[in-house]
């Protein structure tokens, strides 16, 4: 008798063990090469509470360490929330921020500068994201309330349409909220639409961690699930799946996710598009293979972005999110034409 | 046994099924037939609980459908619908198992993967095993979703009878495979547990192989039982406002029907 199964095995140490080399690397050089002693002395010292710390020591602890692992952890929310979202809408060329989710994230960033400007306040650490989180929240929750009334009720084509909807409702929000905002704001706007690692602090470190291996933890359990939805929502139903439920609790856990991640980090795309189609064509399209070696690979990635963002322009840096674009967007293409050519 | 109480169900005020009343017993293949928009999809779909009643019940082994649990049915109940989209790179067997999801929780047993093999062998799939599901051609992917829904149902379950319900299984099939699939199907009802729902267009292949007939039309059964009971002349007549020649096969104790 055969044993079916495949062997994914192989691939996860792999993607640890580049995952980690190239969280070093991006540790180690930036604007200031932070040489390997010095990172030991200072988690030296941070283990041991002593406050005389250099400034390398510093640069190391309060910069560099928590952007590495904010970086490792928005992008493996990415492409983790982009594996759910692409399995849910029974279509690979979808993204986490379909159902509103980013775009009501800019929307309450945006909204939260240009208020700040009027009524003298500045973005705090804990306020900025709260408003982009409260976005995204409202704008994935109206997609959802929608698309859960009228003809299309239930149906994965009625919450694609209406995520398609709502997005062009905030975006347009965000293109307001920039017209009408003065300089200082309208940049920070333009700034955060375009996706920034730089404020990688502890405390968002905590956060992202605390939230993105709870969803990652929770999907997994659907995995399964996720995969009879591939041969058809009926088809779900028939083998023993409440679709319904699944799919609330699916959404919630990406906007919890994505939400998360991109309150902190601003809107970067096409991580959580590119990651799982690369993943499949590799392995194919088992969810729960998809969402580990996703996480992994999408830590991987934006990690690899994030080195580039950074070296490319020195001193200064580019938006993460240009640099996603510009490397994501031929890639999909790519992808794309291989798609249509296998209709063919 | 699934048996139908006088069940009605509309939408929009408009009445597409109306006092249906009937059974499927084990043993028995059962095939509904009918003109396009006479219900029968609107029929499977109330068997299946993809639509609630809306007067009336569906009793499966004795017991509402309504309260068995969505993985009850998937224990015990597999459907094929008519048309299915996969576009994710999944290999043949990976489709397959998905029969056996409601079985297992984290990892299939051996039970689960001889069912897929079993299944897989008994309709002419197991050497596309390894092969990429998306490129087979419309009836290779209809015969692995023969092998996906029986291996749902391969053995039998604790209590009550196993379901196979399908719309319109022949649809890619050529004459021969439709064929061979019919005599398969009848193969699987010497388990004395197996109960087999179908709608099909062919009126010849439903006289042929049905040990009951099912006749839609308005939303109403005009008639069921036999195959020569049910497709005489007036029926059909009446039904698809075409008139047959009915020749019967005594032999067989059946119909054939041949239209001008």
């Amino acid at each position: 008798m055969q044993q079916f199964s495949k062997h994914y095995t192989a691939i996860y140490p792999v993607l640890v063990a580049l995952l980690i080399i190239t969280t070093l690397f991006s540790i180690r050089y930036g604007a200031v090469n932070i040489p390997v002693q010095t990172m030991y002395t200072a988690l030296g010292k941070a283990f041991s509470n002593a406050g005389n710390a250099t400034l390398y020591e510093r640069i190391f602890m309060e910069i560099r360490l928590p952007r590495a692992l904010l970086t490792v952890l928005v992008g493996a929310s990415l492409a983790a929330g982009g594996v759910l979202m692409q399995a849910l809408f029974r279509n690979p060329i979808v993204e986490p921020g379909l159902v509103g989710t980013s775009s009501g994230a800019a929307f309450g960033a945006a909204l939260y500068f240009v208020l700040g400007a009027t009524f003298h306040f500045t973005a705090g650490e804990w306020t900025l994201p709260l408003a982009a989180c409260a976005g995204a929240v409202i704008a994935t929750g109206l997609v959802f309330i929608l698309s859960e009334s009228g003809a299309q009720k239930n149906s994965v084509t009625g919450l694609l349409l209406t995520g398609i909807a709502i997005n062009a409702l905030f975006i347009s929000g965000v293109g307001f909220m920039s017209y009408i905002a003065r300089d200082p704001q309208a940049r920070s706007i333009t700034f955060w639409t375009l996706g920034t690692l730089s404020g990688g602090s502890w405390h968002a470190v905590a956060i992202v961690f605390v939230s993105s291996l709870t969803c990652i933890g929770i999907a997994l359990r659907y995995s399964k699930q996720l995969n009879l939805l591939m041969i058809g929502e009926d088809e779900a139903q028939y083998m023993g799946v409440n679709t319904k439920n699944m799919r609330r609790a699916i959404l919630l856990v990406n906007v919890i996710m994505v939400a998360t991640a991109t309150a902190f980090t601003g809107v970067i795309s096409f991580v959580g598009l590119i990651v799982p189609h690369l993943l499949r064509m590799l392995k194919g399209s088992d969810n729960r293979f998809l969402l580990i070696a996703g996480s992994l690979c999408g830590g991987l990635l934006l990690s690899l972005a994030d080195i580039a963002a950074r070296m490319l322009v020195q001193p200064a840096e580019l938006p993460i999110g240009i640099v996603t674009s510009v490397v994501g967007v031929p890639v999909f293409i790519l992808l794309l034409k291989r798609k249509s050519r296998q209709y063919q | 046994m699934l048996s139908v109480q006088n069940v009605s169900y509309s939408i929009n005020g408009r009445r597409l099924l109306h006092g249906v009343t009937t059974a499927f017993s084990p043993g028995q293949l059962s095939l509904i037939i009918g003109p396009n928009g006479a219900g029968k999809s609107t029929f499977i779909k109330l068997l299946c609980r993809q639509l609630p009643p809306l007067h009336g019940q569906i009793l499966m082994d004795g017991k509402s459908l309504d309260e068995y649990s969505s993985r009850q049915l998937g224990i015990k109940r597999a459907v094929l619908s008519q048309s299915i989209e996969v576009n994710f790179p999944l290999k043949v067997w990976e489709v397959v198992m998905m029969g056996r999801y409601p079985h297992y929780q984290l990892k299939p047993s051996a039970k689960d993967n001889q069912a897929v093999e079993a299944a897989m062998r008994y309709f002419d799939v197991w050497d596309m095993a390894e092969r990429d599901f998306t490129t087979l051609s419309g009836g290779e992917k209809q015969r692995v979703h023969f092998a996906r829904v029986l291996c749902q149902v391969w053995y039998a379950p604790k209590e009550g009878c196993r379901y196979l319900i399908m719309d319109e299984p022949l649809t890619f099939l050529d004459v021969y495979y439709q064929f061979q699939f019919m005599h398969k199907i009848k193969d699987l009802l010497n388990n004395s547990d197996m109960v087999v729902i179908g709608v099909v267009h062919d009126l010849n292949l439903a006289a042929r192989f049905a040990d009951k007939v099912i006749l839609i039309n308005s939303g109403t059964i005009v008639a069921q039982g036999k195959s020569s009971e049910v497709l005489t002349e007036s029926n059909i007549q009446a039904a698809y406002q075409l008139k047959p020649v009915v020749m019967h096969d005594k032999a067989r104790d059946t119909v054939n029907l041949f239209f001008e």
